[in-house]
């Protein structure tokens, strides 16, 4: 299944690569909006989770730059602040699924045999989940349990930002492993991975040492691709209605609720989340820069 | 072109028709206003037209010459004419299953209250312009005509309605349906079963078949609430041939068949059930009495509010259910639209759960009692229709003022007060809870908000979660929440009786706060057998004070019951239980 | 073996939480209808026993009933499924053509406008998200200018389905004769098949681009050329037929994605397919329905990636090695 694996790695470097011109821009972009991320809280005009009856669906004025929604909500300080959420959620889904997953690349790719066979079958069957099914799923299954009640700390004080973690690692967790397991396969006979085996490095010690940063590049390549993805993933559940807690902010939750009343004209609701989405997408694309030369497809390494 | 020619032979020849009466007699005057046009009888041959009689008509084709004398009109006409006589209504999702003894979903049970006949029915009450009350004390008959109680009232002689059928196979309704109907309850069990135990009938025995149409409900127990309950949802009658048919070893009560299809003989039979998208309802033609203006009701499932909204300022649909306030607000400003708001029993409603922490404490309940902003409650996230709470009975109960029951209401917006309660339940610096809420409920999400808002100012720190309704159903049921709030809370019945017996006894089903409190037994079961009103006041003003000293749920608001609806519609009784009854409804022009 | 652990996974996910039993019931019960019902769905039965029971319901085609309306779920998906399946068809149709004939230009003239016009579609669909792109469209096109209808389904409130043959019912339509059907049709699925087409398509473009560029940089193109073959003998003869199979790769692929992938904008336009429905059982606490519906969507993948692997095998000699 030589090919399978190919077209979907290079499957996802096609999807969120950009071109290089103007790359500097989207990378300002990105830092930008990390800082809103970081210091969000303080920049904000209103309370984002305070709603004023009053003044429902409001368009945007002097008071409210980008209009109120359904229950009165500033759009502004949601979406400012909901950059934290998006960004924190995508990072660390991101930083969990792929960090195990290069490991376990690395480790089939060094072990081959069974264990190479193994993980690869999980992750075929983790693969031929449609995306937003799979986060429906485990939606299903943790969303009303209360096992995550005594881990529940900090920025993950509740049940659906872990889900969500969960359901963005799980996505991730295959192509990593996909990734850097082809790419690190044809040097598990090179000459210095012999060398370290006579040296006496054990196993996991030459995975750890040697291996992994000769797949540095790789992962790094896939980390601002697949961030790209978690934020678009996050937003796609939180507005089926699988997202974070009411009513704080998220970017997906907030097009849910205008979605609504958009058929009623009121576009402000979903719109700036929306582009704010586009937005972070668009940033990261300056990171993960294709060439714009044609990329052969045929090659093990694309 | 060719293809408008080939259509159009019989509006042509309408025309022509007309046209050649017009110049026939040419010292007619021109009537160029519109007059009301009646036609008696659409005739397709030659006929003298010796008078002008009134009859309501939309004609499709426009006449707008009238002939005001007499004519002999000697052509063949063939005048096009339509009565809109079907009611189109948009509804939130599909009708679940069509199997009475299965009540769960207001949809599902308006569906089935207006496709079976029930023993009894509410008469309507007096107009209050658009729309009327239906008159809690006066029932009619529907498949019983008459009932008498014995002097104790211990038993009940049912006689059943002669010349009752049913539509679907002609057959005659005997007795043997409704001791069907009633052995079917305590067959599966369900629904009615639980209705029949409310009113102390338990098993078969306690009915006697006296003959082909007379029945004796034996043992029971006298109420007020005997003939209210009657005239539930659930006590629809079965066709018992038809779902005997339908019975196999593994499901001898036949719920699969009878969950898709129909046997009953209610004021409307369904017609057609295309799963997820539409339902078809038809008069009953072989209901005793007056045929419904509305010969069709077609229930047309559109999921997104926003789009009922729009299907209903079209004029698409006639009727558009569970729109929020907001589509509310813009159906009201639209023409042709108007929304019914009307003062009901509706109570919006908290429900905290005093078997745990941290509601096992009455001064943290009554805390939370005193932080709610109520006005902004009722003006703002209500938008003006609903009225503040002043009790667990309703303020538009009919009992309410015959009772007195405001009586001993005490909460109201007072974050000092709160803080008192806070200080004197050891929790001076705020509390955590979890409030769930029903997912999907548009008034759930800003009432949930907006206590959050409220309850943070006193350091009370409430987190929301959505639940699914089989979820909230499951915790509400099983006392595992902290606080929910499910939207509004109806009882089916107003009568004091059946609302502390459902909501206030101790582990009644759905107590669903875990109160308890052995005065409050006592006097459920002291007024279980009384019927005069003098006597029951008393004992009902000494509970209700005993609940609300309590504070076991947080009564926010008596929501209107509201329906967006096309102006020409007409002659909406409202019922205790919310559920539309199709009959009463009339177009005008 | 795939499917396998995907049924036992999904089983596994969605038997770990509760049961929509009170909901089935309503507010009107007692004990012992509580404990009749639970008898009756089999929910007092060790869970091995509930799978196997579920595992040989499956194998006989019965994905279960859905616990709220009782209807069989393979007969909804079944009822369903057309629908997502139209949809995805037509979202590939209008994917297919902008990338194609872009990418093909795009790798002939690299740097040309062409190309950098189809880049630019290709970032835009890939950065805006998918339900937000459909809700824009709605609005501008339906609200603010109505050129197209309500986003109410498939049909205006006006029309009945046509005659069932093969489920799309602008084919149907055309079969029993109804073009004006089949034109209502396909009006209600212009702005949904746009949306999904729109964000699903930029892979293809790059593809096409890179294999055909691929291709006209191979050595026997240079061959054909100095041969004096016109350029257009060239391109039809071998660059369209080697530069097919990863496009066509991709777009079997794609086609099994988007079928379990459509939700959102099957939610966004009341798309009334299988994803909507496994939105609604999720709502409902309808496992059943969810699963069924993930199971259906896997199995369609898993075959989509088999049907194309053998097509690989059988038309590319690469491969074989």
């Amino acid at each position: 299944m030589v090919t399978r694996s190919q077209t979907d790695r290079s499957l996802l470097s096609r999807i969120f690569v950009g071109p290089t011109k103007g790359r500097t821009v989207r990378r300002s972009i990105f830092f930008l909006l990390l800082l809103v991320a970081v210091i969000g809280p303080w920049i904000v005009t209103h309370d984002p989770i305070r709603p004023d009856p009053f003044n429902t669906l409001a368009p945007p004025s002097a008071e409210h730059w980008f209009g109120t929604d359904r229950l009165g909500l500033d759009i502004f300080s949601r979406v400012v602040a909901g950059t934290r959420t998006d960004f924190t959620l995508a990072l660390i889904g991101v930083l969990l699924g792929g960090g195990l997953g290069s490991l376990m690349g690395a480790w089939a790719a060094y072990r081959r045999g069974w264990v190479d066979t193994v993980l690869l079958r999980v992750v075929e069957v983790l693969q031929s989940f449609p995306v937003l099914l799979l986060g429906l799923a485990l939606f299903a299954a943790l969303g009303s349990l209360d096992i995550f009640e005594p881990f529940l700390f900090g920025p993950f004080d509740d049940t659906g930002k872990v889900v969500l973690t969960i359901a963005i690692a799980s996505v991730n967790f295959p192509s990593y492993l996909r990734q850097v397991r082809s790419v690190l396969l044809p040097l598990t006979d090179a000459e210095f991975v012999q060398a370290a085996k006579c040296s006496g490095l054990g196993g996991w010690g030459i995975v750890w040492k040697h291996f992994i940063p000769n797949a540095r590049g790789q992962i790094l390549a896939l980390f601002a691709l697949t961030c790209a993805y978690a934020i678009q993933i996050i937003a796609g559940l939180s507005f089926i209605g699988l997202g974070i807690e009411p009513p704080h902010p998220e970017w997906g939750a907030m097009i849910r609720e205008g979605a609504t009343v958009i058929i009623q004209g009121k576009w402000w609701a979903s719109l700036f989340p929306g582009a704010a989405i586009a937005l972070s997408v668009y940033s990261l694309t300056g990171f993960s820069v294709g060439s714009d030369t044609p990329i052969d497809p045929a090659s093990p390494s694309s | 072109m060719k293809m408008l020619w080939k259509r159009t032979p019989p509006f042509m020849a309408a025309m022509l028709g007309l046209a050649l009466v017009v110049s026939a007699c040419g010292t007619t005057e021109t009537v160029t206003e519109t007059v009301e046009v009646v036609v008696t009888s659409i005739v397709t041959e030659t006929e003298t037209v010796t008078e002008t009689v009134e009859v309501e008509v939309v004609v499709t084709s426009i006449v707008t010459e009238v002939v005001t004398e007499t004519e002999t009109v000697t052509e063949t006409v063939e005048v096009m004419v339509e009565e809109d006589r079907t009611l189109r209504v948009a509804i939130p999702d599909d009708v679940e299953h069509l199997d009475p003894n299965f009540g769960s979903a207001n949809l599902t049970n308006l569906v089935l209250k207006n496709t079976y006949m029930q023993p009894v029915q509410y008469l309507p009450g007096l107009s209050q312009g658009r729309y009327s009350y239906a008159d809690t004390t006066s029932f009619e008959g529907q498949w019983v005509e008459t009932w008498d109680f014995s002097d104790d009232s211990t038993t009940l002689t049912l006689k059943l309605r002669q010349g009752l059928v049913f539509p679907t196979s002609g057959r005659s309704v005997t007795s043997d349906d409704v001791i069907y109907t009633i052995e079917r309850a305590f067959g599966v069990p369900s629904g009615p079963a639980w209705v029949l135990g409310n009113i102390g009938v338990t098993s078969i025995d306690q009915v006697e078949r006296v003959d082909d149409r007379t029945l004796i409900l034996n043992d029971i127990r006298p109420s007020t609430i005997v003939l209210p309950l009657m005239r539930d949802q659930s006590m629809g009658l079965l066709d018992s041939e038809a779902i005997k048919a339908n019975a196999t070893d593994d499901d001898p009560w036949a719920t699969t068949w009878l969950s898709q299809n129909y046997a009953g003989n209610g004021r409307y039979v369904i017609d057609s059930w295309d799963r997820g998208s539409k339902m078809v309802l038809k008069a009953n033609p072989t209901w005793p009495g007056r045929q419904p203006f509305f010969d069709t009701v077609d229930l047309i499932v559109v999921p997104e509010s926003a789009n009922r909204l729009a299907l209903l300022q079209n004029g698409e649909v006639d009727i558009a259910m569970n729109l929020s306030a907001q589509e509310e607000e813009l159906a009201a400003a639209s023409d042709g639209v108007s929304v019914l708001s009307i003062p009901d029993r509706n109570s919006m409603n908290v429900l905290l759960n005093t078997r745990q922490p941290p509601f096992d404490n009455v001064d943290l309940r009554k805390a939370l009692a005193y932080a709610v902003d109520y006005d902004a409650m009722v003006n703002g996230v209500f938008k003006g229709q609903a009225v503040p709470s002043e009790g667990p009975i309703s303020v538009n109960s009919r009992f309410f003022p015959l009772f007195g029951l405001g009586d001993s209401w005490a909460y109201e917006y007072d974050p000092d007060k709160a803080r008192e309660h806070l200080a004197a339940a050891g929790f001076p610096d705020g509390f955590e809870f979890e409030l769930i809420a029903s997912q999907g409920l548009p008034i759930a999400d800003a009432v949930a908000a907006n206590l959050k808002a409220n309850f943070s100012d006193i350091g009370v720190d409430m987190t929301i979660r959505p639940v699914s309704g089989a979820e909230m159903f499951e915790s509400l049921a099983g006392l595992s929440h902290q606080a929910a709030f499910r939207g509004g809370l109806l009882d089916y019945i107003d009568d004091p009786y059946y609302h502390f017996y459902l909501w206030w006894l101790t582990d009644t089903v759905i107590n669903w706060t875990g109160f308890t409190n052995d005065r409050v037994d006592e006097i459920v079961v002291e007024t279980a057998g009384l019927l005069d009103d003098g006597a029951r006041r008393g004992p009902y003003r000494e509970a209700i004070s005993l609940v609300v000293d309590a504070a076991p749920m947080l009564w926010l608001a008596n929501a209107n019951f509201t329906l967006a609806i096309s102006e020409d519609i007409s002659g909406y009784t409202h019922h205790p239980d919310g559920l539309m009854w199709f009959a009463n409804l009339e177009r005008t022009s | 073996m795939v499917l396998f652990s995907v049924v036992v996974l999904s089983f596994a996910v969605t038997r770990s939480t509760g049961t929509p039993l009170y909901a089935a019931l309503g507010i009107q019960v007692s004990e012992e209808m509580i404990e009749a019902r639970a008898e009756m769905m089999g929910l007092n039965d060790p869970i091995h026993v509930q799978f196997t029971t579920y595992a040989a319901a499956l194998l006989r085609g019965d994905l279960g009933a859905s616990r709220r309306t009782f209807v069989p779920v393979a007969e909804d998906i079944a009822r369903k499924l057309p629908a997502t399946a139209e949809l995805v068809f037509f979202s590939m149709v209008v994917g297919s053509i902008w990338t194609i004939p872009l990418g093909v230009r795009a790798a002939m003239r690299p740097n040309g406008p062409i190309g950098k016009l189809g880049e630019g579609i290709s970032q835009f669909g890939v950065t805006v998200p998918a339900f937000w792109l459909g809700l824009l469209l709605i609005f501008l096109l339906y609200f603010l200018w109505p050129v197209f209808p309500a986003p109410l389904g498939r049909l205006g409130r006006g029309f009945d389905p046509p005659a069932m043959v093969t489920g799309f019912y602008t084919v149907d339509a055309l079969l029993a004769g109804n073009p004006a059907l089949a034109w209502e049709a396909l009006r209600h699925l212009i702005l949904p098949a746009v949306t999904l087409g729109v964000t699903s398509s930029p892979p293809m473009f790059r593809v096409t681009r890179a294999a055909v560029s691929e291709v006209l940089a191979s050595p026997y193109v240079e061959a054909a050329h100095s041969y004096g073959l016109s350029r257009r003998k060239v391109m039809i003869r071998d660059v369209f037929r080697n530069a097919s199979p990863p496009v066509l790769n991709l777009a079997a692929m794609t086609f099994g994605y988007l079928i379990g992938g459509a939700v959102l904008v099957e939610v966004v336009f009341s798309w009334p397919g299988i994803g909507s429905y496994a939105v609604w059982g999720m709502e409902f606490s309808d496992y059943d329905v969810v699963l069924g519906v993930v199971i259906v969507s896997a199995a369609i993948y898993v075959l989509l990636y088999f049907i194309v692997d053998l097509l690989q095998y059988a038309m590319d000699p690469r491969v074989r090695n």
